[in-house]
C-alpha cells in the first residue's frame, strides 16, 4: 500500500480476549468435562488495533478493569489472545510491582531465579550479578528475604533484573510510582537511555502527570475497547475529561453507566468485529485471518471419546487374554 | 485423531527441548528450599534414607516379612524396589501441586509452563540415587550384586517411569488447579496404595482378598515400574517376557497422556485465572 517500507516493533490487529465466567464451582467442573458450556462470556478486550514504531513511548491509560493488564499480558506472551494477530519484533521485558518475585527468597536468589527462567546459565548469571545488585541499590538487603522489603525496594529489584536483560521492548506496569525520588530518577534515566537507543516502551500508570511527562503517544483503553490512540497531549486530555465526567456522576448514574458497558462486554461477539472491519473496507481474507479464533479448546470431543474408548477396549482385550480363563 | 497424537508428541518435545532449563530450575529450587537449614540439601537425601530404615525395621523386623525368593534377604529386596517406588511415588505426588505453587514465577515472563511438573520430578532424583546406593550396598553385603546384561534394561524402565511421570504430572497438576480437592483425595489413595502395591511384600494369589490385591497390582503402573526394577537388578527377567502387564501399562499411559494433554491445552491459558 505505502511505498516506503514501514517498520514496526509491535503490530496488533483485532486483538480480543475472552474469559469465561463461572458462577459456581459446579459449573466450572462441568466445563472441564463438557467443553464450552453456556457459561457467560466476558470480553476483556474487544478488537484492539495499533502499530507501534521503534522509539515510541506509549502510555496506556484506562480506569481499573478496563483491560490494560490483559493487554500487557498478551503483549508479553503470558496469555495468548482469543483472536487477532500480533507481530512483535524483539524481546520483551516486564517491570511490575512485586509481581513475579518469590517473597520467601532473598533478593540475590530472586535475581538468579529470574535469570534462569529467561534461559541464562549459572555462569552468565554470576557474571551479571554484581551489576544488577549495584543498580538495585539494595546494598546489604540483597541477602534478606524479599518479604522484608519495602514496596519501593521490590520495584527497584524488579526493575534492575528486567532492564539488565536489555529487552528491545520494555513494559513498565505501575512500577515507578512506588520507588523513592532518587530511584525514580535513576530508573527514568535508564528508560531515557532505552528511548535514546530507539527501544519501544509501554508505560502503564495511573499517574497522568507521569504519563504526560514521559510518553509521546497514549493509548486509552476503556471497557476492552481502544477509545483513542495518538499524541500524548490530545489523548491524555480526552481521558482526563472522561474521568472528570465519571467523577461528577452521581453514584447511581455511575453504576448504571458502568453496568451498561460491562453488559456490552458480555454481549460482544466476533461477528461484531467482522462487521467493523467490513465497514472499514478491510479485504475479506484479511478479516478472516484476523478474526480466526486462536485459542485451542481441547480436542474435539468425538475423537477424544473415540480414542479413549479404543484404549479402554484394547485394555479389556489384553486383560481378557492375559488373565481370562 | 491425528491431532491428538501430534499434540501429545509436541508437548513431550517441548519438555525435551527445555530439559536444561528444567534441571537448572530444579537444582536452584532444591538449594533455595534448603538454604536456611544447617544441613542444607543433605536433608533431601537423609529423609528417604530414614524412610527405608523405618520400613525395614517394621516389616523386616516386626512383621517378619520375607522376600519372595528363597535366600534373598528382605532388606535387599525391599531397598531395590523402594528406590523405584520413591521415584514414581514421590515424583507423582510432588507433581500434583507443581503448577499451583510455581505459577507466580510465570506471571510476567513467557515461560514453558509444561515443564513445571517435571521440575518436581527432577528434584526427587538425588533421593532416588541415595536409596539406590544403599540398595547397592545391601546387594554387595548379602552377595546378590551380580552385574549382568539384564541391568541394561534399566534404561527401558527409567524411560517408562519418566514418560509416566511426565504425562501423569501434567494431568495431576492441571486437575489440581481446576479441582482443589484433588491433592488431598489422591494422597489418601496413594497412602493405601503403598501397602498393597507390592513395595513391602510381594502380592500373591490366595484367598479372595489376596487375589483382589494381586489383580490390582497387575494394573497398577507404579507396581510395573517397581517390579521391573527388581526384575532388572535381582531376578534377571527381561521386560518383554511379561507382555500383558507391559501392554496394560502403556495403554494406561496413552489414556492419561490423552486426557492430560487435552486438559492442559484447554486450560493452560486460564490457569493463572483459576488460582
Amino acid at each position: 500500500m505505502s511505498e516506503q517500507e514501514e517498520q514496526y516493533t509491535v503490530r496488533a490487529k483485532g486483538i480480543t480476549k475472552n474469559f469465561q465466567l463461572f458462577s459456581t464451582q459446579a459449573e466450572k467442573l462441568k466445563s472441564i468435562f463438557k467443553g464450552n458450556t453456556d457459561a457467560a462470556d466476558f470480553w476483556a478486550l474487544r478488537g484492539i488495533n495499533f502499530d507501534i514504531e521503534p522509539g515510541d513511548v506509549v502510555g496506556i491509560v484506562g480506569t481499573n478493569g478496563s483491560g490494560k493488564s490483559t493487554l500487557l499480558n498478551i503483549l508479553s506472551g503470558v496469555i495468548p489472545q482469543t483472536s487477532g494477530t500480533l507481530e512483535i519484533n524483539g524481546s520483551i521485558g516486564v517491570v511490575a510491582i512485586n509481581e513475579g518475585l518469590n517473597w520467601d527468597l532473598t533478593g540475590r536468589e530472586n535475581i538468579r531465579l529470574k535469570q534462569l527462567m529467561m534461559g541464562m546459565t549459572n555462569k552468565e548469571i554470576d557474571a551479571a550479578m554484581p551489576d544488577i545488585i549495584e543498580f538495585s541499590e539494595l546494598g546489604e538487603f540483597i541477602d534478606q528475604p524479599v518479604k522484608d522489603y519495602s514496596s519501593g525496594m521490590r520495584s527497584k529489584l524488579g526493575f534492575s533484573i528486567v532492564t539488565h536483560n536489555d529487552p528491545d521492548i520494555l513494559i513498565v506496569d505501575e512500577a515507578l510510582s512506588v520507588g523513592d525520588q532518587n530511584f525514580s530518577k535513576k530508573a527514568l534515566g535508564k528508560i531515557r537511555e532505552f528511548i535514546a537507543q530507539g527501544k519501544t516502551i509501554f508505560f502503564v500508570s495511573h499517574d497522568l502527570e507521569q504519563v504526560r511527562e514521559f510518553t509521546n503517544k497514549v493509548m486509552w483503553i476503556q471497557y476492552g475497547e481502544m477509545r483513542d490512540f495518538g499524541a500524548t497531549k490530545k489523548v491524555a486530555d480526552e481521558y482526563q475529561a472522561f474521568t472528570a465526567k465519571l467523577d461528577q456522576m452521581s453514584e447511581e448514574e455511575r453504576t448504571a453507566f458502568v453496568n451498561t458497558e460491562k453488559n456490552q462486554q458480555q454481549l460482544f461477539t466476533i461477528e461484531q468485529l467482522q462487521d467493523q472491519f467490513a465497514i472499514q473496507k478491510v479485504p475479506e481474507d484479511e478479516v478472516r485471518e484476523v478474526t480466526k479464533l486462536r485459542s485451542f479448546e481441547g480436542f474435539n470431543s468425538f475423537s477424544l471419546w473415540v480414542s479413549l474408548l479404543l484404549i479402554i477396549g484394547l485394555m479389556v482385550l489384553v486383560i481378557m487374554r492375559g488373565y481370562g480363563r | 485423531m491425528w491431532i491428538i497424537i501430534k499434540s501429545i508428541f509436541q508437548l513431550a518435545a517441548d519438555q525435551i527441548q527445555n530439559i536444561g532449563l528444567t534441571v537448572r530450575l530444579a537444582i536452584y529450587d532444591t538449594r533455595a528450599n534448603n538454604a536456611h537449614k544447617y544441613l542444607g540439601s543433605l536433608w533431601e537425601i537423609l529423609d528417604p534414607l530414614f524412610q527405608v530404615l523405618t520400613y525395614a525395621v517394621i516389616f523386616g523386623g516386626g512383621f517378619q516379612t520375607r522376600a519372595p525368593q528363597d535366600g534373598m534377604p528382605y532388606f535387599t529386596w525391599m531397598a531395590v524396589g523402594f528406590a523405584a517406588w520413591y521415584l514414581v511415588n514421590q515424583g507423582f505426588s510432588d507433581t500434583i501441586r507443581s503448577i499451583q505453587t510455581q505459577l507466580y514465577m510465570v506471571k510476567n515472563v513467557k515461560f514453558p509452563v509444561v515443564i513445571l511438573p517435571m521440575i518436581r520430578v527432577v528434584q526427587v532424583i538425588p533421593a532416588v540415587l541415595s536409596i539406590s546406593v544403599v540398595a547397592a550396598i545391601a546387594m554387595l553385603v548379602t552377595g546378590h550384586f551380580h552385574p549382568s546384561v539384564y541391568w541394561l534394561q534399566i534404561v527401558y524402565y527409567l524411560f517408562a517411569a519418566f514418560v509416566m511421570l511426565f504425562f501423569l504430572g501434567i494431568f495431576n497438576a492441571t486437575i489440581n488447579i481446576l479441582i482443589p480437592d484433588y491433592d488431598l483425595a489422591i494422597r489418601q489413595v496413594l497412602r493405601l496404595l503403598f501397602f498393597v502395591s507390592g513395595i513391602l511384600s510381594e502380592p500373591v494369589q490366595g484367598n479372595g482378598f489376596n487375589n483382589f490385591i494381586y489383580y490390582i497390582s497387575r494394573i497398577n503402573p507404579f507396581y510395573y515400574i517397581v517390579n521391573g526394577w527388581r526384575g532388572t537388578f535381582l531376578n534377571n527377567e527381561w521386560f518383554w517376557n511379561s507382555p500383558t502387564v507391559m501392554a496394560i501399562f502403556w495403554l494406561e499411559m496413552a489414556f492419561f497422556a490423552i486426557i492430560g494433554t487435552h486438559l492442559y491445552l484447554k486450560f493452560k491459558d486460564q490457569l493463572i485465572d483459576f488460582v
